[in-house]
């Protein structure tokens, strides 16, 4: 990052008509449908026509214009005495960068915080075959994680510093080893009474196992469930098989677990956490898939790509897609959401859109692990296998389960907490997801509500930096040219902020 | 019939790219290749040469440059953002450790206070639709407001 300039101090007296270029502070800009936007790096953004923008760079935009106001506001220059940020005024010559120095901390307010996302891999065994599959997941035995293990599992989770801690149940298919699920879950509600933590429980699962006794054990355990609903029934079967009944549908099976839960957790208001991940046979059928969450009365939908590693990198052919092809697919798709949602015909929030327009938004971060600077590998999340090998992120755990075990800070039981957070391999991944560090990034206008995944430019290029724009990075900046391009529309731009509230 | 090696030499300006660089861009060629990287005396200039080290190995200079420039671009902003990367880590690293668990937690809840107040006054906000959407008229494209202006002008 670099600094804000700090300028030479000037009295109201002798303030010039015209902003002196060398007042401008650290901005990025990009040209976007024949706009300048630029951005700062607490966040703030401003759209500045082709003339302003050329006026602002050579120092002659009017102070008391409109634009020289709002440039000011939003700590893209410095007037000491006359504007200051968010049109409090005061006369101190730092206060601006004062300013800007307390809202870029509330922005990285994740760097005050240990770890608070535990992923716990229960089992690698899977009922689906996913032509995703990033995780290799499949029916082998022996790769189930014992009562023993968990202890240690919990153990070191429960030694990490965070008052808060979100415990996510992940597999395979994590109920297909409940006993240790249950296990998990008694275990870590008794521990919280005793160590005073904030404890929240999620699983993440296809549904399939469920019945009334397992839904009623989440119930009473305040167990959140989030699952995967690819769109209708040929769709969401066809990428998500049965891996030895060709015959059944998960579509059913997931369609019906929601039913389960949303009567389950009526109370909680619960309508369906359902992610949706866009394959190539996505492709082309957004509005249908919108459809079909909408015919469920699911309140959210979350729209996600594929990433090229692990086990899908060997099935990119038949289920990859480039960049441009997601981001129509992803276009057409909120588009039309965005059009649901303003005719009042149905309100559902797409949370890709969400996170980033709260990064936007929001004075402080969302807590999304995946985008940020630098991200959350290690130091906002840890991943447990279910053998008791500890990763950086769950993105390092699917790595290690094609075999490159890069990403692996040590074991639970054998490593203590603090062994495992300053391994080697943790400090690198930090150092390496720093966007200041990245020629890609350095510059471009979105880096201050963006991040870069060191295991997927590991699993690029060989590299934990990213080299040039990757897959990721011209997907995520696709996304983040049409949120802006769409928020000049200002029924959009409060639906926007609608979304961007919500929690 | 057996197949000629591939290999090329570079010469690299060193007032243009650093020889940590250079080195750096060598390097990303170690596991196929054999490098070496010598000094052209009495000048600024070096020279790279990569040899591959089997048949079939497909050798470009033009990858070596681009990662030479890669490289580079690294280096400067490793060295230009060295304070603030360093303090970053720590934070994050010592944050993660629990080195300044009371801090941290004081902190912490400070920060989910201040979250939550934005949270309840951005939702009271919404529900009442009484904010201004576009309080910068970001969407308000400058040429119309300019007309506005010019209008108002020349109706005084």
């Amino acid at each position: 990052m670099q600094k804000t300039r700090k300028t030479k101090q000037k009295t109201d007296k002798n303030l010039p008509s015209d902003i002196p270029a060398g007042n401008a502070g650290y901005f990025r800009f990009k040209e976007l449908d024949g706009k300048y936007l630029l951005t700062n790096d607490v966040g703030h953004y401003i759209f500045l026509s082709r003339t302003d923008f050329g006026k602002f760079v050579s120092g002659k935009i009017p102070a008391d214009s409109e634009k020289g106001k709002a440039l000011a506001e939003n700590g893209f220059i410095n007037i000491p005495g006359e504007v200051s940020v968010h049109g409090d005024k005061n006369p101190e010559p730092d206060f601006m960068l004062n300013a800007m120095a307390s809202q870029w901390l509330s922005k990285k307010n994740f760097l005050l915080h240990a770890p608070s996302l535990h992923i716990i891999v229960l089992t690698r065994r899977c009922n689906l075959a996913c032509v995703y599959c990033h995780a290799n997941a499949g029916m082998q035995g022996g790769t189930d994680m014992t009562k023993a293990t968990a202890r240690k599992v919990l153990d070191t989770i429960f030694s990490c510093p965070s008052r808060g801690i979100t415990i996510e149940l992940q597999g395979g298919e994590p109920t297909l080893n409940w006993p240790v699920l249950t296990y998990i879950v008694t275990e870590a509600r008794e521990r919280a009474v005793k160590t005073g933590k904030n404890v929240v429980l999620s699983l993440v699962s296809n549904l399939s196992t469920l019945t009334d006794d397992k839904v009623e054990f989440l119930r009473l355990n305040k167990v959140s469930v989030c699952t995967s609903l690819d769109g209708h029934r040929a769709l969401h079967s066809k990428n998500r098989p049965f891996a030895l009944n060709s015959e059944k549908s998960s579509y059913d099976y997931a369609v019906k677990g929601i039913k389960a839960l949303r009567k389950a957790f009526a109370e909680e208001k619960y309508s369906g956490d359902a992610l949706l991940t866009v394959t190539r046979h996505s492709l082309g059928k957004a509005k249908q898939i919108i459809n079909d969450y909408k015919r469920l009365k699911m309140e959210s939908i979350f729209i996600r790509f594929l990433n090229p590693y692990g086990s899908a990198k060997e099935k990119w052919e038949e289920t990859g897609y480039s960049p441009e092809e997601f981001l129509k697919f992803y276009k057409e798709a909120l588009s039309y959401i965005i059009e649901l949602n303003l005719s009042g015909e149905y309100s559902i929030i797409e949370h890709t859109a969400r996170i980033l327009l709260c990064k936007i938004f929001r004075k402080t971060d969302p807590g999304y692990v995946d985008l940020r600077s630098p991200c959350g590998a290690a130091i906002g999340q840890i991943a447990y296998n279910y053998d008791g090998s500890v990763y950086t992120c769950d993105e390092g755990r699917m790595l290690a389960a094609m075999g490159d075990e890069t990403f692996c800070i040590g074991k639970a039981g054998k490593d203590d907490y603090n062994k495992l957070i300053s391994s080697p391999v943790a400090k690198c991944v930090v150092t390496a997801s720093l966007a200041d560090l990245q020629p890609a990034c350095s510059s471009c206008v979105y880096q201050p509500y963006c991040g870069v995944c060191p295991v997927l430019n590991y699993s690029e290029h060989g590299d934990l930096f990213m080299h040039g724009m990757n897959y990721r990075c011209r997907i995520y900046s696709g996304i983040f040219d049409y949120l802006f391009t769409l928020m000049k529309d200002k029924k959009i731009l409060k639906l926007f902020r609608e979304w961007a509230v919500r929690k | 019939m057996k197949k000629e090696l591939q290999s090329f030499e570079a010469e690299v300006d060193l007032s243009v790219y650093p020889l940590e660089a250079v080195q750096a861009a060598a390097y990303t060629f170690y596991d196929d290749c054999y490098c070496k990287i010598s000094r052209i005396k009495g000048t600024e200039k070096a020279v790279v040469t990569i040899k591959a080290k089997e048949a079939g190995t497909e050798l470009s200079e033009d990858v070596f440059f681009n990662e030479l420039l890669h490289s580079t671009l690294r280096f400067r902003l490793s060295e230009k953002n060295q304070t603030i990367r360093e303090r970053v880590v720590i934070q994050a690293l010592s944050a993660a450790a629990g080195g300044q668990k009371e801090k941290t937690s004081e902190h912490g809840e400070e920060a989910d206070v201040l979250l939550e107040q934005e949270i309840e006054k951005l939702l009271k906000e919404a529900e009442s639709g009484s904010y201004k959407t576009d309080p910068l008229d970001i969407s308000v494209p400058w040429e119309d407001k300019n007309a506005e202006n010019k209008k108002n002008k020349t109706k005084n």
